[in-house]
């Protein structure tokens, strides 16, 4: 059986601290998400997860790159880099980093134990495609153009939850970040040569070897529901999962 | 994945060395690990797998087959060779996504299930799959109108000693199956509205309470206890419809080989004949060389 073979004490070491679970679910409005899938090298397949899940075959990540209109903190752009992995049989995206460009970077990370860096995300969507880019200290750590839109159903587009690692009232944890919309428009596209550093993302070992697919959601709401279920790191999801709500 | 000449032709040649026992399956895959890894766009399976299970068995019964289609064509050909069995081997389709029963009813293929469903679903989609082929437009030469489940296999004389070995083997297969990169997880598409997990359909049931498999971590109808236990799980499902259930008998290793072996023969010895007509048990047994890898059960 697959599993994660990262080492905790360093992930711990750069984990993000969550001073309390908080009861309140968090809004966001007129959304537009982009999401890219991409097969990895098995290299960095074991090597990124905590030993508490496990990974895909093939390996994968996804990016998700969000813009909100109201936050919150106000207009909101951030971007996310999973690994695709499972807890327990479910699947899931393990947050290897994330790049917000406001002051959302500290609510998210205090509410949802993102890692959040302050950086600059720029997200663009039209009728021709739609392309991002993020940019931190670092110089650009990640950007794409698709092109080549095709409507799909709002039901033709699987989002899956989030796992963020982070130091909780409980210890380390992996707090299962759960996210619900009702898009009114859902493209799929034909993704083009991506820019991607791994290091900026904190991880070096990936690199994206074969883009998959990408879509782009539009919601009028993206709702962030309170954290109800954590994990522990060290401990598989059939007894390390402890509710919090 | 596969050319379907090629298919026919090794299908019929396996139908030949087993003296005519081959039931073949069809599937179009759930996984991106599989469909990624030979380029498929998961938008055409459905299509594809339409196309490719109605050319099968005309290219089995006819002397000289030509195809003019979308997903491949062929001028005339006599593909050989032919099948032992007239007009041809029984064929089945996996089920996976709901619905695809009826695809199967509607096409006289045998329903053969792969995702566990609770009694109460599978119940549901077998009399819809048995009242839909009555009408159905086959593919072939033949109707196959039955209704298969999977399962899993783990029998003890002790019903707790079988709990214990038998549940750790399910969560094993359902985690080791979950490895995989679901087509839906990694592309978004109509073609696929469920992610394909085995064992996510399977639901902890609402039992009597002195069911020694309630509360032990075992959904319903999961094929692991004692043998009084499973002679009443499987007549359950036989009284559902289900014609037949296939049995994983190990998963991961999990499962030393001589517990295995164990485990089939008491299954043999105290469940099977249950289910046997009296024809059935007074024929003489032929045991094939070899350790078999999976058990299945025929329901009568």
């Amino acid at each position: 059986m697959l599993v994660g073979t990262a080492d905790l004490e360093l992930l711990g070491r750069h984990a993000p601290r969550l001073p309390e679970f908080n009861a309140e679910p968090l809004v966001l409005d007129e959304v537009v998400c982009l999401q890219l899938t991409a097969e990895l090298p098995n290299s960095a397949r074991e090597a990124v997860l905590p030993p508490a899940l496990h990974p895909t075959v093939p390996a994968a990540l996804s990016i998700q790159v969000l813009k909100a209109a109201r936050s919150p903190w106000g207009e909101l752009a951030m971007a996310t880099v999973r690994i695709a992995c499972r807890s327990g049989a479910r699947a899931r995206g393990y947050t290897v980093g994330a790049v917000v460009n406001s002051q959302a970077a500290e609510g998210l990370t205090m509410n949802l134990g993102y890692p959040a860096q302050v950086g600059e995300v720029r997200l663009r969507h039209g009728y021709d495609g739609a392309e991002f880019s993020v940019h931190t200290k670092q110089g650009m750590i990640a950007a794409l153009a698709a092109v080549d839109p095709e409507p799909m159903g709002q039901n033709d587009v699987q989002f899956t939850g989030t796992l963020n690692l982070a130091h909780t009232p409980l210890g380390l944890r992996l707090l299962q970040v759960e996210s619900d919309c009702a898009p009114s428009q859902v493209e799929r596209l034909t993704p083009g040569m991506l820019t991607f550093d791994g290091a900026g993302w904190g991880q070096s070992l990936l690199v994206p070897k074969l883009l998959v697919s990408c879509s782009i959601v539009v919601a009028p709401q993206w709702a962030f529901a309170p954290i109800r279920f954590v994990c522990k790191p060290d401990e598989l999801a059939f007894t390390g999962t402890e509710s919090v709500s | 994945m596969n050319h379907p000449v090629r298919v026919a032709e090794r299908a019929a040649a396996l139908d030949i060395i087993s003296n005519g026992r081959l039931e073949l399956g069809t599937a179009r895959s759930s996984t991106w690990t599989e469909l990624g890894g030979f380029a498929v766009n998961p938008d055409d399976t459905k299509k594809t797998w339409e196309e490719f299970v109605r050319v099968l068995p005309r290219m089995w019964m006819e002397e000289e087959f030509e195809w003019q289609g979308s997903a491949f064509s062929m001028p005339a050909r006599n593909v050989l060779p032919k099948p032992l069995q007239d007009p041809h081997p029984p064929m089945w389709v996996t089920v996976t996504s709901p619905g695809t029963e009826l695809d199967a009813a509607d096409r006289g293929l045998g329903c053969l299930g792969v995702s566990s469903a609770g009694y109460e679903e599978q119940e549901r989609r077998t009399k819809e799959y048995h009242r839909r082929i009555r009408n159905c437009d086959p593919v072939g030469g033949l109707i196959n109108d039955q209704v298969h489940t999977m399962n899993f296999l783990y029998c003890d004389e002790d019903y707790r000693k079988a709990r214990d070995v038998g549940v750790p083997m399910v969560s094993a297969f359902n985690i080791a199956n979950s490895h995989l990169l679901w087509t839906r997880e990694a592309y978004p598409t109509r073609a696929y509205q469920t992610l394909g997990n085995a064992g996510a359909a399977m639901k902890p049931k609402k039992a009597a309470a002195d069911d020694p498999s309630v509360a032990k971590g075992l959904p319903e109808g999961v094929g692991v206890g004692d043998p009084e236990h499973l002679v009443e799980t499987i007549k359950r499902w036989e009284a559902i419809g289900v014609t037949g259930i296939n049995f994983l008998v190990n998963a991961m290793e999990m499962i030393p080989q001589q517990q295995v072996l164990d485990s089939m023969r008491l299954f043999a010895r105290e469940v099977m004949p249950v289910f046997r007509s009296a024809e059935e048990l007074a024929a003489p047994v032929s045991t094939p060389s070899g350790t078999p890898a999976a058990a299945s059960v025929g329901l009568h």
